[in-house]
């Protein structure tokens, strides 16, 4: 298995970043009403934050490129 | 940066932050042991009519789960003097770090004689209010001497039971999707 190695073509790092944010808050507000954690936890605050940087890393290194034929 | 150097950092502020929030959350108890707490000369309960729950800070309760409507009845009462005097306090809810907390309710005398209070309270929340959400409610009475408490609580439910819940699951899978979309190179 070859490891991920970052794309040389043009990223979508903004489309990653606001949907990962998006997508974390969402998740949060899911996880709440699952009773996950507790509505003062600093996950509600940390959460979308670390999707935030996810998606902007998943728009930079597009780790998905096996599907461009 | 380099692209690795960038996904390195990325990365670590990711597992920094995932190694907060799991640590916070195991020392605020979230796994069931919550306790509840009450300071000062004050004595408060709550009886949740129908269900039998009784809500005591000063004992230890873990998440009370309310009804989405219902009635109450609650008793309170503080070891001081039945004299003239300044008290007030006010009941809030605790909002995640950073956000400030909203207040539910506060009163103020400044001519107070009573040491005690009984009575019933009644609440109807709208349907569409997401429920399972475990919130704490922090309290404090000031008097000739202070009280503090703070309980944790839910509304009865779960993610299916209201509309927002259901809203949030689709589009929680529609930002998924985009997100997925984004980690495809251009030109496919």
């Amino acid at each position: 298995m070859t490891a991920i190695q970052p794309s040389r073509g043009r990223g979508r790092p903004v489309l990653g970043a606001v949907f990962g944010l998006l997508f974390g808050l969402f998740l949060t507000f899911d996880l709440l009403m699952m009773s996950v954690f507790a509505l003062d936890s600093v996950m509600v605050i940390a959460l979308p934050i670390i999707m935030l940087l996810v998606g902007l890393a998943l728009g930079i290194l597009q780790p998905l490129k096996f599907l461009k034929r | 940066m380099t692209r690795r150097g960038m996904l390195s950092f990325v990365l670590a502020i990711c597992g920094v932050l995932s190694v907060v929030g799991v640590a916070s959350a195991q020392a605020a108890g979230s796994d069931g042991s919550i306790p509840a707490r009450l300071t000062g000369p004050c004595q408060v309960t709550a009886t949740i009519n129908g269900t039998g729950t009784t809500i005591d800070p000063s004992s230890s309760g873990g998440v009370y789960t309310v009804p989405l409507s219902g009635s109450a009845n609650y008793s309170g009462s503080i070891a001081v003097p039945a004299e003239e005097r300044f008290a007030g306090g006010s009941v809030w809810v605790v909002t995640p770090p950073g956000i400030p907390s909203f207040t539910i309710k506060s009163w103020e005398d400044p001519v107070a004689e009573t040491v005690g209070d009984t009575g019933e309270v009644s609440w109807d929340l709208p349907g569409a209010l997401p429920r399972g959400i475990i919130f704490t409610v922090e309290g404090v009475h000031n008097d000739t001497a202070t009280c503090t408490g703070a309980i944790t609580v839910k509304v009865e439910g779960g993610i299916t039971d209201s509309p927002v819940g259901l809203a949030s699951v689709a589009l929680t899978l529609v930002t998924a999707a985009v997100l997925g979309f984004a980690a495809i190179p251009r030109g496919l």
